[in-house]
């Protein structure tokens, strides 16, 4: 399981678990320019998550070469975005307790996907500092993840 | 400027207000504009005239010289627009308003087609935006706007590396390549 932090880091796969505060809303579906087909944009802010729940089958290659393709590979951020290839419904979404004090919404769509971190978490991208000295922080920004190294 | 011609005229001394001699001076078949300015409590006025050629060329000059400038916020006021109509659609789609089948119907109306865009003019039109709103957008939002992939759309970015609002949008890796 690996966690991508940085902008732009960003997972591929066949089934998705999204985790956020906000969902944004949702821009237009796009024909994708390198793989040809019609997708669903999201985006999510207030710290965002997505996980691979099944990987791409062996011969469905990767749209981008340095997306993430391992169960289990996380990508976080203050903001994320990507596609899939099925609209999500309601039926998609719960909304969960992501902490005492506020909850946060969880989303599970089986399908081609792609997410990737648009921006990253402040905190973390100015302080290398805290990164070494805490690497416990990821935890406490979000406490849905667990052992994160 | 050398069209412009003022008198001041002293008005308690004439019923005229504007005197013979500047009528008659080379004003005769010309189109133009008098400027009246009421000056020293009113005890004088001071008349500017402009031939209405000059005033018309330097508004032509101001109206091409911001007419990019409009017709980009018009593309950004009805890409916004496009969102708001097609998030309608999507929460009509959400609270069971709209079957899969209707949504997937009305979707098709605002489905972008992806194309490869010059980055100079991504570079160009993100700068101009950046200057006239003050707002700077994700990545993937200026893909939308623009209609090309995120990739695309750093390509255009990584044009813009003396400005530190655009880098943050990079990945590390691109701006080490760009020296930053």
């Amino acid at each position: 399981m690996t966690l991508g932090l940085g902008v732009c880091s960003s997972i591929e796969g066949n089934k998705l678990k999204l985790s956020t505060r906000k969902i944004n809303p949702q821009p237009s579906p796009v024909v994708d320019i390198k793989s040809g087909k019609k997708v669903y944009k999201f985006k999510l802010s207030y710290d965002g998550s997505a996980e691979i729940v099944d990987p791409l089958d062996s011969n469905d290659p990767a749209v981008y070469s340095t997306s993430m393709l391992d169960i289990g590979d996380k990508i976080q951020g203050s903001s994320i975005d990507g596609w899939t290839e099925k609209v999500i419904k309601q039926g998609d979404i719960e909304v969960v307790n992501r902490t005492s004090t506020h909850k946060g919404s969880e989303i599970e769509i089986k399908c081609r996907f792609y997410a990737h971190v648009q921006t990253v978490h402040k905190h973390h991208a100015e302080s290398e500092d805290v990164q070494k000295r805490h690497p416990e922080i990821i935890q406490v920004i979000n406490p849905d993840l667990k052992n994160p190294f | 400027m050398s069209q412009l011609r003022s008198r001041t005229l002293q008005s308690g001394t004439s019923s005229r207000i504007v005197t013979e001699d500047f009528l008659a001076d080379n004003n005769t078949n010309q189109d133009i504009l008098v400027r009246f300015q009421l000056e020293n409590g009113l005890k004088a006025i001071t008349v500017t005239s402009t031939n209405t050629q000059i005033i018309r060329d330097g508004l032509n000059a101001y109206h091409g010289q911001h007419e990019q400038d409009i017709n980009l916020l018009r593309s950004v006021i009805f890409w916004l627009r496009n969102n708001l109509d097609y998030d309608g659609v999507y929460t009509a789609f959400l609270l069971g308003c709209l079957s899969e089948e209707e949504f997937e119907e009305e979707s098709e109306k605002f489905t972008v087609y992806e194309e490869f865009v010059d980055p100079i003019k991504i570079a160009q039109d993100i700068q101009k935006m950046y200057s006239l709103i003050g707002v700077d957008f994700d990545t993937s939002d200026y893909a939308g706007y623009f209609k090309c992939s995120q990739e695309n759309v750093m390509e255009g970015l990584k044009l813009l590396k003396n400005n530190p609002i655009f880098m943050e949008k990079l990945p590390q890796k691109i701006i080490q390549e760009i020296g930053l």
